[in-house]
């Protein structure tokens, strides 16, 4: 077990080359997950009624559901690898000897290996429901012109102490255009690490959405190669209430020239929540004509709510680039909120309004539609709660989503 | 509806800005209140809205008979009172249509289908000269000062108030704009026959309207009130006649 703990911490640390691991200032501001007492991966009953719940309520098809209990589902272009040949697929999907797939080979039950063949397009929604901590490794090869839409959700049923470890592996090809959106409702028990490595290709297009709404803490880091003439489009969203951490870092290096990386990251917190937002785009010698941006923002609605950002940039300024970062955070405007009562809105409505207005260009990165509806409809429903400031109970029953979303 | 203010004090951080303010406006009159900067307009027409930042010191906000000062500022506003701001505030990410919509629900005077609701909207962006694009962006993000204003008499046309009082409805306007608000505002009036109180500096928008009662405020008080011809006075003389 300590060796369990020792590996997820590494790994959750990520890639010691990444500045946010490294450097002291970014040390000050680090979240450090809590492990469950053991790394038990006991079958889930309610995990499978639950998951035909959620899909109803939602109106969704769920192409592959994750539980404890092994991976419903199957579909062209995705080869699901069970126990006996995990390791010897996470090493071949994920070669390298970083921690994180130090982590994945030696814990990963079970691998996802998802490919989109030159000039097909593939559209995949994934539940995952009560995961333990064993890591959930996929493989997402991308291929030449291939178009891929994959929009995770991640839930929890019940009020167990869990870590879940999602950890992505990407790989685009030239041409190709990617959507990848998740979701992050579990339980105020569960710690997310949630890992994502790429490598964009050529002429390509990678939009990467991320909301992370439940869970105890969260720390994320994604880390997102862009080759000449690819744009990446990294938007996280954090919505937080009483007790909820977040550590969210994104790195995105513009290694080739006429590449564009930008990373936004909104973050409305609410109770007694923290949020470190560390968003990073290199740019390396010789990628010229780059455009490259960090943006990081906060709504603050409680006084003891804290959000710190930490927007950073490394460039080589021998090139001829485009870039720049901003970080902001405020209370909601006393006079924005004047202006909306004014015609009549009443003023827990009037802040919704202008905080799902607030979080409008980050839900815009999303071409999901009803990943998007389910996301608004998820952070509505944290809203609507007498409770609004504290973690989120998500078991079926209570979940609510739009009536639009469910058509 | 009548709108009454009654000996009104009004302080902002300690400081009376408002030092005594009597006003009466019934249903389908038509008041113009006019007076330097700094003179306190704008604090008197956001302290009859509610405004939290205004304290009223003294004295009272009548409608119909009964005080509003305690009134939070959306209940304010479902009585039927509209205000129309001198400075509207930027709200990014709502757009024009949520809104309107949002705040008709709320009003909930209009109960008309959502089809109707649209198709009155577009007759008044079209008649106001509004470009169409603009209904399409986040609510006064990114406009000119001349498009604000006119989306302001847009919301006034939409949610149909039984009072209207408008801060400075024509600043910021080049002349065939002022031309377009005064005509609505007049369209408005003649169709629902609300009560207006117009706040300005200047007598341009006046020339295409048609005011009955005009007020002078000066230093936190009314100092002069009369009828149309006070306009041209102070349009010849200035307020220190």
């Amino acid at each position: 077990m300590q060796q369990y703990k020792e590996f997820v911490e590494e790994a959750i640390g990520y890639y010691k080359s990444l500045p946010f691991e490294t450097r002291e200032l970014y040390k000050r501001y680090m979240i450090n997950l809590r492990m469950p007492d053991g790394v038990s991966n006991k079958p889930s009953k309610e995990a499978d009624a639950f998951a035909d719940k959620v899909s109803e309520s939602m109106g969704l098809k769920f192409d592959l559901i994750i539980t404890d209990s092994g991976i419903k589902g199957s579909l062209k272009n995705i080869e699901i690898v069970d126990s006996e040949r995990v390791e010897a697929a996470t090493r071949k999907h994920m070669p390298g000897e970083d921690k994180v797939a130090s982590f994945v080979h030696a814990y990963a039950r079970k691998a996802i290996v998802m490919r989109v063949p030159s000039g097909e397009s593939a559209s995949i929604n994934v539940l995952s429901v009560n995961h333990g901590p064993a890591p959930i490794f996929l493989s997402l090869v991308v291929e030449d012109d291939a178009h891929l839409s994959l929009s995770e959700y991640y839930f929890s049923t019940s009020h167990e102490q869990s870590v879940v470890t999602p950890v992505h592996e990407l790989h685009v090809g030239k041409r190709a255009e990617v959507d990848l959106s998740l979701l992050h409702n579990e339980n105020a028990k569960t710690d997310i690490g949630n890992l994502c490595k790429g490598s964009v290709g050529e002429h390509s297009g990678v939009r990467f959405s991320s909301a992370y709404i439940g869970g105890g803490y969260t720390r994320a880091r994604t880390d997102l190669d862009v080759s000449d003439h690819a744009k990446v489009d990294v938007s996280e969203i954090v919505f937080s209430s009483d007790g909820q951490k977040f550590d969210i870092g994104s790195t995105v290096t513009n290694s080739k020239p006429y590449s564009t990386g930008i990373v936004n990251s909104g973050a409305v917190m609410s109770g007694k929540s923290i949020c470190v937002l560390k968003g990073f785009a290199k740019i390396v010698k010789g990628a010229r004509g780059v455009n490259s941006h960090v943006n990081q923002h906060g709504l603050i609605l409680d006084a003891d709510a804290r959000i710190e950002c930490l927007p950073d940039m490394s460039i080589d300024y021998s090139n001829d680039v485009t870039a720049g970062h901003s970080a902001g955070t405020a209370p909601i405007s006393r006079d924005v909120l004047f202006y909306l009562t004014s015609r009549g809105i009443p003023e827990a409505e009037a802040r919704k309004l202008y905080i799902m207005g607030f979080l409008s260009k980050y839900l815009a990165n999303i071409r999901d539609i009803k990943m998007k509806e389910i996301i608004i409809a998820t952070m509505l429903e944290k809203m609507n709660k007498s409770s609004f400031g504290t973690v989120p109970d998500t078991r079926i029953e209570k979940y609510w989503v739009l009536e639009s979303a469910k058509k | 509806m009548k709108l009454e203010i009654k000996g009104l004090h009004v302080s902002i951080e300690g400081r009376e800005v408002i030092k005594g303010v009597d006003l009466t406006v019934n249903e389908g009159e038509f008041h113009v209140l006019m007076g330097p900067n700094g003179s306190g307009k704008t604090t008197l027409s956001k302290a009859i809205m509610g405004h939290p930042a205004y304290t009223i010191k003294a004295g009272d906000i009548l409608v119909d008979g009964t005080s509003i000062k305690d009134l939070s500022t959306d209940k304010i506003a479902k009585l039927g009172i509209f205000l129309g701001f001198q400075n509207p505030i930027e709200v990014e990410g709502l757009g024009v249509i949520n809104f309107l919509n949002t705040a008709r629900g709320a009003i909930a005077r209009d109960n008309a289908p959502f089809k109707e609701f649209m198709d009155d909207f577009k007759k008044n962006v079209a008649s106001l000269k509004i470009k169409e694009d603009l209904v399409n962006r986040p609510l006064n993000f990114g406009f000119s000062g001349g498009e604000k204003k006119k989306v302001e008499i847009l919301q006034m046309a939409m949610l149909k108030p039984k009072m209207a009082i408008l801060d400075e409805p024509d600043s910021g306007l080049d002349v065939d704009a002022i031309k377009h608000v005064a005509a609505k505002i007049t369209e408005i009036r003649k169709a629902s026959n609300p009560g207006i109180l117009l706040i300005t500096h200047y007598s341009r928008i006046l020339k295409y309207m048609d005011p009955e009662y005009v007020h002078v405020m000066q230093d936190g008080k009314i100092v002069r009130e009369g009828g149309k011809e006070l306009i041209e006075e102070i349009e010849s003389k200035g307020y220190k006649a």
